[in-house]
């Protein structure tokens, strides 16, 4: 459990440990989230953006990852192709009404348009198992940040 | 929960045309002309519509995985329940017709296509965040595997018997608990929707009202703090300048079309008045 004041000072923290290892997270709308953009290659081999964002969310008092890729021109790469090319969740692993309880579409609540988000309903008893000695959000991240392959620093030598 | 409140509400339903400019020699197909129930979404709804323009005999026909919906020249969630879609285009006051374009033209930048399974998958998100904020989930956790579907199967087949089974068992825990914190989203013109955790009772033990709610939640939300919208906050979803919310004298709270008194005790709001997805939804609206 996070409260919202510890989410906003851990993700000062957070954004300046990231910048630190290159890794361009930025402060969005006065330290509410933190935002991130890279590439994304499709199996096609086309380039897609992706825009990747860490909010609070004050249901489940933990922070969230809201993400979402898009074409050249802006268009949403479909769900089908985001699981199977970019999250490289196989068929076989899981079935998509599986995937669909763990990702799915939600109403960003700062932007107000459709993004993916990790449900958020397990993270509390996920981060009870961990060890947060540097920083509840590091710790999170490397849980969550695998899931959709984000890059992540070396956590072995974070300070 | 009162049976005969849950069912008005569930029985209410909207007027909806949808238009469509196709362009093409045979001119564009006649408006389709319909009545929704408020709980359900525009992605159910649409299908019907599209049945109806297609039986013309003009060529492709339209797919509803091809097309955006736009009303009053703004794309329209498909996934918020028509009820609130209606309440939110300020027609109440001489019940006229919620007018809905269907546009197949390519959407707007970053506009995210909408569809069936999608909204479920929301759906059934909403429900279990509710279920979160009520009972720490403790209900949700508790139900059978295909209790949850059949809520969602309720609204596709207009099932009030179905819903009205299922959402007892979501609103009236067994154990006779209070709920922790009550589901309620609240609209302001132009901004995506507010939350915040509310709690039922005031401190000192007297019930919260939905007046009193709403208020909390328009000064607690993240969304509500002075933000100052940048041309990247305000992508796709026609935001404009943040609007002042009218304060609490002269503010109306709508909600399945009416007027909801301010004094309306919160536990109430949420047992009754609640959509399907378990929270209350209440536009906001000026005298």
């Amino acid at each position: 459990m996070l409260t919202e004041q510890q989410f906003r000072e851990e993700i000062k923290v957070f954004v300046e440990k990231m910048r630190e290892n290159k890794l361009n997270w930025q402060l969005k709308e006065n330290g509410k989230y933190a935002r991130e953009s890279h590439l994304e290659t499709l199996s096609d081999g086309r380039n897609v953006s992706a825009d990747v964002h860490i909010l609070y969310n004050s249901t489940y008092q933990v922070p969230t990852l809201w993400f979402n890729y898009f074409e050249n021109n802006g268009t949403p790469i479909p769900f089908d192709t985001v699981v199977r090319d970019i999250l490289k969740i196989s068929e076989s692993e899981e079935s998509d009404s599986s995937i669909r309880q763990r990702i799915s579409h939600y109403e960003h609540p700062i932007l107000g348009v459709l993004y993916y988000n990790i449900h958020p309903c397990n993270t509390s008893n996920v981060m009870k198992e961990l060890k947060t000695e540097k920083g509840y959000l590091i710790s999170w991240l490397s849980i969550y940040g695998q899931q959709i392959n984000l890059k992540m620093p070396d956590f072995s030598k974070l300070q | 929960m009162d049976y005969e409140v849950s069912r008005k509400v569930w029985e209410s339903q909207v007027p909806v045309q949808f238009t469509l400019q196709a362009g093409g020699p045979l001119g564009d197909p006649l408006p389709f002309y319909t009545m929704l129930p408020r709980f359900t979404y525009l992605a159910l709804a649409l299908p019907k519509a599209l049945s109806s323009f297609n039986r013309r005999d003009s060529g492709d026909p339209i797919l509803s995985e091809k097309v955006w919906l736009e009303v009053n020249g703004s794309p329209v969630k498909m996934y918020v329940p028509i009820g609130v879609i209606y309440d939110q285009a300020n027609l109440l006051e001489n019940d006229a017709i919620l007018e809905i374009s269907v546009k197949t033209t390519q959407p707007p930048e970053t506009f995210q296509m909408v569809d069936p399974d999608m909204v479920k998958a929301m759906f059934m998100q909403t429900v279990k965040e509710a279920d979160y904020l009520k009972t720490k989930s403790d209900i949700t956790n508790s139900m059978m595997v295909d209790e949850m579907p059949q809520l969602w199967r309720s609204i596709t087949n207009n099932n009030f018997d179905e819903y009205w089974t299922m959402v007892q068992k979501l609103m009236d825990p067994k154990d006779g608990k209070d709920f922790t914190h009550v589901p309620l989203r609240v609209y302001v013109k132009n901004q995506p929707f507010k939350q915040a955790l509310i709690t039922l009772k005031h401190p000192n033990g007297s019930l919260r009202t939905i007046g009193e709610a709403v208020s909390d939640v328009l000064q607690l939300s993240p969304s509500s703090e002075a933000s100052t919208p940048t041309s990247e906050s305000s992508a796709s979803s026609g935001a404009t300048t943040s609007s002042t919310s009218p304060n609490s004298e002269e503010r109306r709270l709508i909600s399945h079309g009416i007027d909801i008194p301010a004094h309306t005790p919160l536990i109430f709001a949420s047992k009754n008045l609640s959509y399907p997805d378990n929270f209350v939804h209440i536009v906001i609206a000026s005298n």
